[in-house]
């Protein structure tokens, strides 16, 4: 209990932190997505979980606040490689890692000319320590808990094929330790015990990179991400297909420079994602989540995220909850 | 025997995605389109990449131009660089080249890249007819101490803003030839040249082009988004001030030398005869050498209230803004143009660390 308590105090810290006021907005949302794919559902003791997957969110979309500038000329697109596994010490902790490789493109295309600069790398990773509170099996509602550090695995002082160093969002790594604070509640709804309505909320508190271009020092803004959203299964023939839909809602404060707020970073996103997973074996699960924004208001001018898709299978070693209904990876 | 099929299936079409990048280092990149793999006259680490990319900030080619009672989109106090052939003259507005730093234009037969860097609030005008081609330039996406570095699309020669010079590419080592700009504010510009033009904001982008793209940049101090070589507190960081560049010497005028009316300055820099005329009021601060052509030192006065008159002399000539004789013995006689254009103070202590500001004893 005591432990719990302490979990509760830290992790109101962060996520406090992580909704300060900061005038500005984070450079293009072109990150790697650590923060909102920590975290598996809670299982029985001795289970592992992995999970592999493939994320790319593309950005082409300009826009200066909410207003969206017509502008075909650049695009940028984030694919990331994500190793996730998770271990169930017992049957209310549970220790969970997140590894990534990222691949970046930057691409211009000015009167009929295209400039593109591509970077690619191991990305930062992320453990976390969790704290199951309720489980679904024995109560019908699940509460989880996690709490972990971001390790700066990935580098951040790529340079181009010139030697000239490349800027912050085109790194694989963000140079900085961060604290991740994570939560996770679902329910089943009524009569159908397969429906379930769940709710994630991850806060990010983000360190300093302290060698940023040689003199100066970097800060991605904290964050805090939202996701509700419900999900049911259904039996087609002999399959079990599990559709859910979620809506997520991200807010990133301004970077800053050497501790200066920095203009064009920052904002607030708004997205709905209409997912559907397919028991394909008694353990193992393929899914497909497309995200779709919904609305966003950046600070500044910058690119946002167009479309996103992350196609992933997951697959537990051990045995898994009864009654145990996914809405995979709201 | 399905499952492994579909791990199969998944972890191949995620290999795939970076095969062109040697996936799995511990990283690397890559780039495509025109660039040069020469070397450069500068210090490769302290050149940095801004963010959006090459041409990510679009320049502007020869842009639409209205007259100064359209432009309904800037005030009197929105600044503008402004330029002038003959009777015919065009402001730049800074709300314009805020988005897009560079406009090459054509005017009355004239090839000017106006080339402006928010970061070190430099507007200089380049002559974009280099070694006898007629080129244009774009923006390369780098920056050399915090400054704008255009590049020319006749060569991809990279240059640098402020030293005036290519530091890249086959052009390497080509010096910059200026045109004399003014930069001031749109009302005193306007009393300038009533009959002015303007660039429109119909450039064929879709901008904000009354928001400044750079939130508090303009006036916090400490606030710098690049590196620079050398710093030097003698003035605030943004303080917009005029320097002279002449024979390897640099100084600097603060709009504290000038009154709210016409001040002229008559000045000596590397035993060369200076003449710097300005208003605080006004806003604006433009400089010549003292030489009408024949090697006649001149004794310059102020002129008030008589725009784009600012100057007389003891001949009774009567000089222009851009150092023309607009009336008296030499008119059509124009005095020798010298490098000279407004920045931030930081962008000049950078570059020219051992530079003098008027007035210091």
């Amino acid at each position: 209990m005591r432990y719990i308590l302490r979990y509760l105090v830290l992790s109101a810290g962060v996520l406090i932190s992580g909704t300060l006021p900061a005038y500005s907005q984070t450079c293009c949302s072109g990150g790697v997505p650590l923060s909102g794919n920590i975290g598996f559902e809670g299982a029985r003791r001795g289970t592992l979980q992995m999970e592999v997957s493939y994320d790319l969110n593309y950005l082409a979309t300009l826009k200066t606040g909410a207003e969206i500038y017509e502008d075909g000329t650049r695009q940028r697109t984030t694919q990331s490689l994500l190793l996730k596994a998770g271990y169930s010490i017992n049957d209310w902790f549970a220790i969970d890692a997140l590894f990534s490789y990222v691949f970046q493109e930057r691409k211009i295309t000015f009167d009929e000319e295209i400039n593109q600069v591509r970077t690619s790398g191991l990305g930062d990773a992320v453990l976390m320590a969790k704290f199951i509170l309720l489980s679904m099996a024995e109560t019908g509602s699940e509460v989880q808990l996690g709490i972990g550090p971001k390790l700066p695995l990935g580098r951040s002082d790529l340079t181009n094929n010139q030697g000239i160093t490349l800027n912050a969002d085109l790194q694989p790594g963000s140079g900085s330790w961060d604290a991740i604070s994570w939560g996770y509640f679902a329910r089943q709804l009524g009569r159908r015990p397969t429906m379930v309505a769940s709710l994630r909320v991850v806060g990010r508190l983000n360190g300093v990179n302290k060698d940023y271009l040689g003199s100066q020092t970097y800060k991605f803004g904290n964050s805090v991400q939202l996701y509700a959203g419900i999900g049911d299964q259904l039996i087609w023939g002999n399959q079990v297909f599990a559709p859910s839909l979620s809506i997520r809602y991200r807010y990133a404060g301004g970077d800053q420079i050497s501790g200066q707020l920095l203009e064009n970073t920052g904002g607030q996103w708004i997205n709905i994602l209409p997912a559907l997973s397919w028991h394909v074996g008694p353990n193992s699960i393929l899914h497909v989540i497309p995200e779709i924004p919904l609305y966003s208001q950046v600070g500044g001018t910058q690119l946002t995220p167009s479309f996103r898709l992350q196609i992933g299978f997951y697959h537990s070693f051990g045995r898994i909850n009864k009654n145990k209904s996914k809405i995979y990876q709201l | 025997m399905k499952q492994n099929l579909l791990v199969g299936v998944l972890c191949s079409t995620m290999l795939l995605q970076g095969c062109e990048d040697e996936p799995f280092s511990s990283g690397n990149s890559s780039s495509s389109g025109s660039k040069n793999q020469e070397s450069w006259a500068i210090p490769l680490d302290e050149v940095f990449d801004g963010g959006p990319g090459k041409d990510g900030i679009p320049a502007l080619t020869e842009p639409e131009s209205i007259p100064a009672g359209d432009a309904d989109y800037l005030s009197d106090e929105d600044l503008v660089i402004g330029f002038v052939v003959g009777d015919e003259a065009r402001a730049y507005p800074h709300h314009i080249l805020d988005w897009h730093e560079i406009i090459n234009d054509h005017v009355t037969g004239v090839n000017i890249s106006v080339t402006y860097c928010p970061l070190t609030g430099t507007g200089i005008g380049w002559n974009r007819e280099v070694n006898g081609t007629v080129t244009t330039f774009g923006v390369s996406g780098l920056l050399y101490n915090s400054n704008l570095i255009p590049y020319d699309r006749s060569t991809n020669s990279n240059w640098s803003q402020i030293r005036l010079d290519c530091v890249n590419g086959e052009l390497k080592g080509t010096e910059v030839e200026t045109f004399p700009l003014v930069e001031t504010t749109w009302k005193t510009w306007k009393e300038m040249y009533p009959s002015t033009r303007v660039v429109s904001t119909n450039t064929g982008y879709n901008r904000s082009y009354g928001r400044y793209p750079y939130g508090g940049y303009r006036t916090e101090h400490d606030l710098l988004i690049f590196p620079v070589s050398n710093m030097d507190d003698r003035l605030p960081n943004k303080e917009r001030v005029h320097g002279i560049l002449f024979q390897g010497s640099v100084r600097i005028y603060t709009f504290k030398d000038f009154g709210d009316g016409v001040t002229v300055i008559n000045d000596n820099l590397q035993g060369g005869n200076v003449v710097v005329t300005g208003s605080e009021k006004d806003n604006f601060i433009v400089s010549f050498l003292n030489d009408p052509g024949d090697g006649t030192t001149l004794s310059f006065s102020p002129v008030e209230d008589r725009y784009p008159i600012v100057m007389t002399d003891e001949e009774g000539n009567m000089w222009d803004v851009f150092g023309r004789a607009v009336t008296g013995p030499r008119t059509g006689s124009q005095l020798r143009p010298i490098s000279s254009f407004m920045g931030y103070w930081f962008s000049f202590a950078t570059f020219y660390p051992d530079l003098s500001i008027y007035g210091d004893s």
